[in-house]
């Protein structure tokens, strides 16, 4: 996107450094390539249009701005190795906790060339050690401060815009409800409460991978498991607290390096199996342990590292409704959380026995829902557990039914043919979707996160006020407005509020181009 | 005869050969890296490795081609990246319900064109040779995804009155065992009338919208064919003879004014398959339009190498079938050689 008869056009002034890395040359105009990727993402509905908005207001004061879109397997690469001077990218929390933020997006240690989350590649020793300091701290408000006085250094150095939180939302008949969005997992289908005895079809827009807990990672399979499923623990529905649900208590050593779970007594999976510690056990040692007898991962995906990294051995405790999970360092005080994840999901050791890699097709919980069969491409039917620990579901049974086409999905929503559940609603249709009387659209607020990186480490954004400038420059409501037809709210930190220790007391750089102006004259551009 | 035939399908093999190079030459030119994608975000280079030479990722561009080539003259068009099945096998699965969605489309638009047509050839200046022109303009000129859009919101979802997708068994016939992936045919012919009117009721907008094209091409070549026809002197002499009007139409005009149609109409066959794509995704119909589509978006190079190979020889062997035909039937392109 080069308008290059309106832009004002730039003259570097002599003696500013060009790079970080020393080298003197003097800057050229502020020229800059913004990249983004093909697909859309739940923060980023219209790849194309955010770019485009974000060019023009950076061309308003002074940037010339070329717009570089990639499909989404070469970018990914791309940013994670820092080829990029500008990116557009988001963040939706898999572990509910501030630390998912601020840790991936901006703690040093995930700022390595080739493999970064931190793709602005901001690397301050103080904020990562902030960071670090909560990731060890189990007090409540210690961490709530800690992150605060992260977030005030992050918002002064303005390594990248948060732009904006956006929401999840889902679509349903009125007849089949309640329904509601959670923060993290997919609808809990137990809850539905109408119709009694009846049937929900999910639609959506892909099929599921595999249904095995311990080896996938999209949205699509974990839709499914977590109906057949139970964890450890759970959310308390519509909140991000954690409840008992197959351990009924747990405690930690002192040291928070032993965590000791109590099971719940008398619950069985759906092929009869009883749930004891050896279920447990071999449902994490099979992830732990590449030698497992019930280890089927073909190796692509390690779920078991990039979560419990610091677990060294989990093991039955003093009887069979004791287990025990042995830490080679103090468990960071998400560690509950991360146990409510699809990926904890217990399995019956009969149905591993049985099925071995098979079990991918079919799944074996304790969970509200057992499975039926699957046909792929076509249908996973799941139906009711009659035996649920936690009091049967009103419906008998659940179709999971795919069209690829959002459209399509919320024109069979409204017109009653074979959906009753849709979710990754398409921004354009929301609006026909709320005026139907018969639907209703159900959302969480402000869960993800879009942002603009800026690479740090590459000119002109190695200049802190250049950064700045860039804040200042972005009219989030007039971005919100166009490319987000109204759907999201404007960001001032890297965390969405509602997680803990949001900084709710930070006033927004306004939206302010003068300012803009003046803070890149300050950093010796000459700008009109 | 047999010579023609046997140098035609010679001469079809260069010409397959080189499709080929130019279609791998630009799927081998997306950007992006299927490895990286598959590996995730820290793959070790020894796996990186395994895995461009499993996808035929490395060496020079001509060895990666003639390894490709070498296996498709083997019918081996490699593996999905996504699911890592074979292509060839998953194309198979996919093709049943582009086939039927096809067949239904064409087998509509040549009843509704030969109708139209003959009428409005017989009648001109009629209203009903109005309607003949509207449909033979509008059908070449109205974009399928836009009619398709129409058909949705109108007869899908205002009025209710037919399925607009979810185009599988478990929808089509919840009750009936499918043995194959024929959701229209199979139950024709295993006499279960309620399943099969089922699933005419959901082909009947998706075929509707992808007839146009072939439909407006048939009520044109109709019309001008039977105009042709109608001032023949055999049929002064018919109606001399003292035959009536609707016997010499049916009996002679028709008949022999349906030879250029019938080429037109297999013609119409392999811009069907292709048609299929824009009309796949409108309707979200699970067959190759919407494979290859889902491909494209993945960079997923072996479908949309396979799929890509596949409509190329369709329309070549189409081609070259009416051709033959041609041939065949007409004496005097008989001897003109090639």
């Amino acid at each position: 996107m080069r308008r290059t008869g309106l832009l004002l056009f730039l003259i570097a002034l002599v003696g500013l450094p060009a790079c970080g890395d020393g080298e003197s040359e003097a800057p050229a105009a502020l020229k800059v390539i913004l990249s983004h990727g093909n697909n859309s993402r739940p923060y980023l509905p219209w790849p194309g249009e955010v770019a485009k908005q974000i060019a023009g207001d950076l061309e308003d004061i002074g940037f010339e701005v070329e717009i570089e879109m990639q499909p989404w397997s070469s970018y990914i690469p791309s940013v994670e190795r820092g080829d990029h001077q500008m990116a557009i990218l988001g963040w939706s929390a898999d572990v509910p906790d501030t630390d998912n933020f601020l840790s991936s997006l901006l703690h040093k240690e995930s700022a390595k060339e080739g493999s970064a989350n931190n793709i602005s590649f901001y690397r301050s020793d103080e904020v990562s050690g902030l960071l670090d300091q909560a990731r060890l701290s189990h007090d409540e408000a210690e961490r709530d401060q800690l992150y605060l006085r992260a977030q005030e250094l992050i918002f002064r150095d303005a390594p990248m815009v948060p732009l904006v939180y956006t929401d999840r939302m889902i679509a349903h008949r009125a007849t089949h409800g309640p329904l509601t969005v959670e923060w993290v997992t997919h609808p809990v289908l137990r809850l539905v409460q109408t119709p009694v005895d009846g049937t929900l079809v999910f639609l959506r827009g892909a099929d599921s991978n595999k249904l095995d807990p311990g080896d996938v990672t999209d949205g699509e399979s974990s839709k499914v498991i977590e109906q057949v499923y139970d964890t450890l623990v759970r959310y308390k529905p519509g909140t991000i607290e954690i409840e008992p649900s197959l351990a009924t208590s747990w405690a930690s050593s002192e040291d928070k390096k032993t965590w000791t779970f109590q099971l719940r007594e008398g619950v069985t999976f759906h092929d009869g199996a009883p749930l004891n510690a050896g279920a447990v056990v071999d449902t994490f040692q099979r992830m732990n342990d590449k030698q497992h007898r019930f280890s089927f991962s073909d190796g692509k995906w390690a779920n078991w590292t990039a979560l419990f990294g610091f677990v060294d051995e989990v093991k039955q405790g003093a009887n069979d409704l004791e287990v025990v999970f042995v830490c080679n360092q103090p468990a960071p005080p998400f560690f509950l959380k991360q146990l409510a994840m699809f990926t904890c999901s217990i399995i019956s050791p009969k149905a591993l026995e049985k099925h071995q890699a098979g079990i991918r097709r079919n799944p074996v919980g304790t969970g509200p829902f057992k499975f039926k069969g699957w046909r792929t491409d076509d249908v996973i039917e799941l139906e009711r557990f009659d035996d649920y620990w936690d009091g049967a579901p009103k419906l008998k049974s659940l179709y999971f039914r795919i069209s690829n086409n959002a459209t399509v999905r919320s024109n069979r929503l409204i017109a009653n043919n074979g959906a009753e559940l849709i979710d990754n609603l398409d921004p354009a249709t929301i609006a026909k979707l709320e005026s139907d009387a018969n639907v209703q659209v159900a959302r969480r607020p402000q869960s993800s996160l879009c942002y603009l990186a800026m690479n740090n480490l590459r000119a002109p954004f190695d200049n802190p006020k250049v950064r700045q400038a860039v804040a200042y420059a972005i009219n989030k409501k007039g971005l919100i407005a166009r490319a987000y037809k109204g759907y999201a709210k404007p960001a001032t930190v890297p965390v969405p509020p509602g997680f803990n220790g949001f900084h709710a007391d930070l006033p927004d750089r306004p939206y302010d181009p003068e300012k803009a102006k003046a803070l890149l004259r300050e950093a010796g551009y000459d700008v009109k | 005869m047999l010579v023609y035939v046997l140098r035609r399908l010679l001469l079809t093999i260069p010409l397959l050969i080189a499709v080929s190079l130019v279609v791998f030459a630009v799927v081998s030119s997306f950007p992006g890296d299927p490895c990286r994608e598959q590996l995730g975000q820290h793959p070790t280079p020894e796996a990186l490795e395994a895995c461009r030479s499993s996808l035929n990722l490395d060496g020079p561009f001509h060895e990666r081609y003639l390894r490709y080539l070498e296996g498709a003259v083997q019918l081996e068009f490699g593996h999905n990246i996504r699911t890592e099945e074979p292509v060839g096998e998953e194309i198979l699965l996919k093709l049943p319900p582009t086939i039927e969605l096809s067949f239904i489309a064409l087998l509509l638009a040549f009843l509704v064109g030969n109708w139209i047509g003959t009428r409005s050839a017989l009648k001109p200046g009629t209203w009903i040779d109005a309607v003949g022109q509207v449909l033979s303009l509008g059908g070449i000129s109205i974009p399928v995804f836009w009619l398709g859009m129409m058909l949705i919101s109108l007869f899908g979802v205002k009025l209710g009155w037919l399925p607009f997708s979810g185009w599988t068994a478990s929808e089509v016939g919840p009750d009936f065992d499918f043995k194959t992936d024929f959701l229209l045919f199979e139950p024709l012919f295993r006499l279960r009338f309620d399943v099969f009117w089922n699933a005419l009721g959901h082909i009947a907008l998706p075929a509707i919208a992808l007839s146009t094209i072939p439909l407006a091409t048939i009520t044109r070549m109709t019309r001008s064919s039977v105009l042709e026809e109608v001032n023949k002197d055999y049929v002064t002499t018919a109606r001399a003879k003292g035959l009536s009007e609707r016997k010499v139409i049916t009996k002679h005009v028709r008949r022999n004014a349906l030879i250029p149609v019938v080429t037109i109409t297999g013609l119409q066959l392999g811009t069907l398959l292709s048609g299929a794509v824009l009309t796949e995704t409108v309707f979200s119909w699970p067959g190759l339009g919407t494979y290859l589509v889902r491909g494209a978006d993945e960079t997923n190079y072996p479908v949309v190498m396979g799929c890509m190979l596949l409509f190329v020889t369709t329309f070549v062997l189409v081609n070259l079938f009416v051709d033959v035909l041609y041939h065949m039937i007409d004496p005097r392109i008989r001897d003109e050689g090639l």
